[in-house]
């Protein structure tokens, strides 16, 4: 922890690196744009190149990572200076959690921007769309690395403008660029879902700010470290209000939950995918969801301290919400990814179902005191493989859309012969995103379990089996997509663009990332094998290890609750065997129609229905919130606006005095104007209030 | 510095400017605006002057011998509270004289046709400078009767601009707004004739001396209603809605960010800092007031179709968030108000002088009538949207550092003592999602979707236009980044309110 007094270049110099790698990103987005108005070419060039640096820039700080040693807290100047309280400054926080997720970041948008030059190519907008996509990675690095909650809000609220941008990024809103439906179900323009995803995530980050300065009025500082270093005493006095502690820490969860897509502010997330797809790919696997996890991770020692540290009962409000909300997120999304018919919106769904697990893992983590450092490392392991394999989707997902040109995958089916290399990838990255070993998702989900089961209470032992069922939800979901777009006969939109020779493979440029992600893939579950024979290769172990250092000041106990090593993976090979049978006899063998299967029964149509309709959530809030207040603002302009205050003041009160005038005319001829008039009575009341406080010697 | 006299200087300068551009307006027409420019220009650079001095919270007063009888001086004080006030009322005064080049050349010539008479850009000219010197005046006065008097001088030249030169109904609306304010006005002269009363004083210093006295709560709720006026709160707003759509647009965009502000500026310097104890018994009134006046003003923006009422209620939601933060009644929540001001009054100016920009393109402010106009007028959009973020809070621009300030500062008062309190303060903050909505609504039905009809040869506004306002975005931006040049010069005069 250092508070240094060196000169703001001196820092710069000291620790190039961790500044470079969001500044460089936003120096980008203001001048890519400037170089398309010379050349396309360059311009596509220069994004990739300052995606690159932000890549180059965050893996300066990987050998901190590996030997231990990092820098802390490197404070660069101040940026408000308050009366009667330490200034906040503009400062980076740099230790393991932030190392790991910056690189991650980094890493993930650069193989993105490279694939977007192919995916949008001839985009008449590109520039647009290079800003934002710049930005948008600056603005997450700046909120993983910043070490104080203002920083952090800056790069919180750049990262929803930009999702806001991207989002719509398609602002004409011509009809082939809407989502949802088929009608009945409602359709969505691009600018309304963009719209969406700010108004619902605005709700979140309210909340946030709510807690923040909750926090500061007790804590009196915005910086991480120092809010972790005396947290012994705010918390104790702000617990002295009964009731305030548990609030404030579901106030702080509101943030992660809004952005994170997290029940009850995740229907943002399936509309999300109205922009381009290696959009999709980045709001889910590198940035703006993942800022909400990083964000839980980052307070949770706070609470830890306040719970285990000071035994504040209060402090486990976070832990238990946290876990209660990630669990059953999971449970709903998963449901959801079920039913889907847009491909993407399977995969969104499948996004918030993940990061309910990674939620979980950093509920439970609190739950027992020996656990935390495995629920926080559970939690993280997870966020990395995720976003490796979910951007290999999103991306595979793009190459499919880009050559089948339907957003349903009812309009695909059989393309594995057309499309072998998207297949094959895509595989890969289904199989990691439904725990099959060795893939590294398979090990991820293994830890995010094994930390709810250690927590070894009655309330993690129950989220564990919903957690167990989520598994076998999500291979039977990953089946199912994989079956409808690669195997089966292909439809009657396939054998159209068969017949026109219109179906391809992705150029290089576009599934080469894809293969470096699903390598990745690869080569962590390998590693984590490894793992197997010398604890010093794993990964769960090396994070562990890490994440135990970056909580502060407070001793944490490592080893907490034990459960035989063979318990979780058997559970889980139980749970893929059942969502493997069904995904398998449904949707890859063709053994059973599934449709006729539905509508065979009253209960699984039933089921049906609730499921396609999104648990009705989004029917409802779109009726209290849009709706609502649409009508409410109407309602209030007609008849209390226009009729009562307007009519009533603005043209009843002179009507009155125009009449009283007319009368006074008959008296007096004289060139009284309704104005005078109003204002002669206007001091008239004011004299005689003037009398009535002096004179009546109130 | 002190023996130039800067603060008389920045009075008198554009004062004595105004016969001389009022006589180039008869001569050369329209270009008057640009020589209207070099005063303002001057006397920004004058202020700028002043501003490091400001920051370490040094004072700065000029005072002259006005009426020693009852012991009046005439003062003009700059200090860390009212610098930024004058920084940003001049500023977009200036910005806004060139863009009034074109703008107004265009609504002259609506008016009188071809051959427009050349005394038409003179008095609008004339009146424009003495309307700065009113407002500039009002913020540097150190007595009440000063105070008062300037704060009359900027109602009757925005009065006449908006009944020669405004739209619709003008007079009825001209009169409208003079008459509300005027009636406020009237109320706070009688706050301050009982000031007077009281301390045998007028000068602001005397506050302080009457918040012990039984009469103080009728003293401070004349004031409070008298500047409630002038800020539109809800109930006091029927004049705002009338006035903002139909004043022509170059000066509804001074109307609304800077003169209106000026009241929140007064509530501190009148109230907060000399009545604090009295000013805490009408702290729950004005925290509700706020936040009424906050939702409706976004909720009847939402519920129009016209672009300047919209934006003339989106003022009203705005003021109720400046209220918001000198009801907060701490620091932090009273210096974000007046950065507030600072931030609005960047933003809110841009999205006015677009306003114009469309009407001088389009012909219409029907939002109805526009709609994907993104495609035609790129640096318009732009703009707007720059705009938009300014108030509603997105960094980078200055708007996010004032919105956290009042937000922090909601929960660093009072309202933070109890649960109940703090419960209250979070429902408000959530209430304020609504005005990223409206905000983004409208950019969606201007800029977004398919092009409207009839709107296909349109493009983005002429230089003058332009220019002014990419500046202020600039502005914005820059004081987003660097907040200190602001908040230390406001902490500096608001230390002493230790709450």
């Amino acid at each position: 922890m250092m508070t240094q007094v060196a000169s703001p270049m001196d820092v710069l110099l000291a620790y190039p690196g961790p500044w470079l790698c969001w500044i460089l990103p936003i120096i980008g987005a203001l001048i890519t744009p400037l170089i398309g108005r010379v050349s396309r070419r360059a311009m596509n060039l220069s994004a990739v190149l300052f995606a690159l640096s932000a890549v180059l820039s965050a893996s300066t700080m990987i050998p901190w990572l590996l030997n231990g040693r990092w820098p802390g807290d490197v404070r660069l100047m101040r940026w408000v200076v308050f009366p009667d309280r330490p200034p906040l400054e503009v400062g980076l926080l740099i230790d393991p959690l932030s190392i790991i997720v910056a690189n991650v970041v980094a890493l993930i948008s650069f193989l993105i921007v490279v694939y977007s030059v192919g995916y949008m190519h001839g985009d008449p907008c590109l520039p647009r769309y290079w800003f934002f996509f710049l930005f948008f990675i600056g603005n997450m690095l700046l909120l993983v690395l910043s070490d104080n909650f203002i920083m952090l809000l800056v790069g919180w609220e750049g990262v929803g403008l930009c999702s806001w941008g991207l989002i719509g990024y398609y602002y004409r809103d011509e009809k082939e660029y809407w989502v949802g439906g088929p009608p009945p179900t409602p359709m969505y323009s691009p600018s309304h879902c963009g719209m969406k995803a700010f108004i619902v995530t605005g709700f979140g980050d309210v909340l946030l700010l709510a807690a923040i300065f909750i926090v500061y009025h007790y804590a009196g500082t915005f910086n991480f470290m120092e809010l972790i270093a005396s947290s012994s005493s705010w918390l104790r006095y702000l617990s002295a209000t009964p009731g305030l502690l548990s609030l404030t820490a579901l106030l702080m969860l509101g943030g992660p939950i809004g952005k994170s897509a997290q029940f009850p502010l995740h229907e943002w997330l399936p509309e999300a995918m109205a922009g381009p797809t290696p959009v999709s790919a980045l709001i889910h696997a590198a940035t703006m969801v993942k800022a909400g996890v990083y964000l839980v991770a980052r307070v949770s020692p706070i609470f830890y301290i306040g719970y285990w540290g000071l035994g504040l009962s209060e402090a486990s409000t976070f832990f238990i919400a946290i876990a209660v909300i990630g669990c059953f997120t999971a449970f709903l999304a998963a449901s959801q990814a079920m039913v889907s018919l847009e491909l993407k919106k399977a995969l969104a769904y499948s996004t918030i179902s993940q990061i309910g697990y990674m939620m979980l893992a950093l509920g439970v983590s609190g739950l027992n005191e020996g656990v935390y450092t495995a629920g926080l490392a559970a939690g993280i392991f997870h966020l990395i493989s995720h976003a490796l394999f979910k951007a290999s989707l999103f991306l595979c997902a793009g190459c499919v859309l880009h050559a089948v040109e339907s957003i349903y995958m009812s309009d695909m089916g059989g393309l594995r012969r057309v499309m072998p290399i998207t297949h094959a990838l895509m595989l890969i990255a289904a199989l990691s995103l439904s725990g099959i070993p060795p893939l590294s998702g398979f090990w991820s989900k293994d830890a995010v379990l094994h930390s709810c089961l250690i927590a070894g209470t009655p309330l993690s032992t129950a989220l564990f089996i919903v957690a167990a069922i989520t598994a076998a939800m999500t291979f039977f979901y990953s089946i199912r997509f994989i079956s409808l777009t690669f195997y089966g006969e292909p439809s009657e939109n396939i054998e159209e663009k068969l017949e026109e020779g219109h179906l391809h493979e992705a150029p290089a440029i576009m599934w080469t990332p894809i293969a470096i992600l699903d390598i990745l893939v690869i080569l962590i579950g390998l590693i984590a094998i490894l793992g197997l024979i010398s604890p010093a290769w794993s990964p769960e172990h090396f994070l562990e290890e890490r994440l135990s250092h970056s909580i502060g000041p407070i001793e944490v106990m490592t080893h907490g609750g034990e459960a035989p090593a063979i318990m979780v993976p058997s559970i889980s090979g139980a749970m893929l065997l059942i969502g493997g049978v069904a995904g398998y006899l449904l949707y890859l063998g063709r053994k059973v129609d599934a449709r006729r299967l539905v509508e065979s029964s009253p209960l699984l149509r039933g089921i049906y229905t609730f499921l396609w309709n999104r648990w009705y959530i989004n029917s409802l809030y779109y009726l209290i919130f849009v709706d609502g207040i649409l009508s409410l603002k109407d309602a209030l302009y007609r008849w209390l606006e226009s009729a009562v205050l307007d009519r009533g003041l603005n043209y009843g009160v002179p009507r009155l005095f125009k009449g009283l005038y007319h009368e006074l005319k008959r008296v007096q001829t004289g060139v009284l104007s309704v104005n005078i008039l109003y204002l002669i009575i206007a001091y008239l009341v004011i004299f005689i209030s003037l009398l009535y406080l002096f004179a009546g010697g109130v | 510095m002190s023996q130039l006299y800067p603060l008389t200087q920045i009075l008198i300068i554009p004062l004595a400017a105004t016969p001389v551009v009022y006589l180039y307006a008869r001569k050369m027409g329209r270009s008057a605006g640009y020589v209207a420019a070099i005063p303002l220009a001057y006397t920004l650079l004058l202020l700028l002057t002043l501003l490091p001095e400001a920051a370490k919270g040094v004072k700065h007063l000029e005072s002259y011998t006005w009426a020693p009888s009852i012991g009046l001086t005439f003062g003009l004080l700059a200090d860390g509270l009212s610098i930024w006030m004058m920084i940003t009322i001049n500023l977009l005064a200036l910005l806004m004289s060139i863009y009034s080049v074109r703008y107004i050349d265009h609504r002259v010539k609506e008016l009188f046709g071809g051959e427009s008479p050349s005394t038409a850009y003179a008095s609008y000219y004339a009146l424009y400078l003495l309307y700065e010197v009113g407002m500039m005046g009002t913020v540097m006065s150190t007595n009440l009767i000063q105070f008062y008097l300037f704060y009359e001088l900027m109602l009757v030249p925005s009065w006449l601009l908006i009944n020669n030169y405004g739209y619709g109904d003008r007079e009825r609306v001209g009169l409208l707004y003079f008459l509300w304010t005027h009636v406020g006005a009237v109320i706070l002269l009688v706050g301050i004739l009982s000031t007077y009363w009281i301390t045998g004083s007028f000068e602001f210093s005397a506050l302080s001396l009457i918040a012990a006295k039984p009469q103080a709560p009728f003293i401070v709720a004349a004031f409070l209603i008298g500047f409630l006026t002038k800020m539109a709160v809800f109930g006091l707003h029927l004049w705002l809605p009338d006035t903002y759509t139909q004043a022509p647009t170059s000066i509804t965009a001074l109307l609304s960010p800077a003169m209106s502000g000026i009241a929140p500026y007064a509530i501190v310097r009148f109230i907060v800092v000399p009545m604090y104890p009295v000013y805490q018994r009408f702290q729950p009134i004005l925290v509700a007031w706020a936040l009424i006046t906050l939702i409706y003003g976004g909720l009847m923006s939402l519920a129009q179709d016209d672009v300047k009422r919209y934006l003339a209620y989106s003022s009203m939601s705005q003021m109720g968030y400046i209220l918001l933060g000198v009801a907060s009644m701490s620091t932090l929540g009273t210096s974000g108000a007046i950065f507030h001001y600072v931030s609005h009054g960047f933003g809110k100016c841009i999205l006015f002088a677009v306003a114009g920009a469309l009407l001088y393109r389009i012909g219409t402010l029907s939002i109805s009538r526009m709609g994907g106009l993104a495609d035609r007028m790129p640096v318009t959009a732009t703009l707007t949207l720059l705009g938009i973020f300014t108030i509603a809070g997105v960094p980078p621009t200055s708007g996010f550092m004032s919105k956290w300030m009042i937000f922090a500062g909601v929960f660093d008062g009072p309202l933070s003592t109890s649960l109940m309190g703090i419960s209250a303060a979070t429902v408000i903050l959530l209430m304020t999602v609504i005005t990223i909505a409206y905000g983004l609504w409208i950019v969606k039905r201007i800029f977004f979707g398919p092009l409207a009809e009839g709107l296909e040869m349109v493009e983005d506004p002429p230089a003058s236009m332009e220019a002014p306002l990419i500046i202020l975005a600039v502005i914005a931006i820059l004081v987003g980044l660097y907040p200190r040049i602001v908040s230390d010069c406001l902490f500096s005069a608001l230390s002493a309110l230790h709450v």
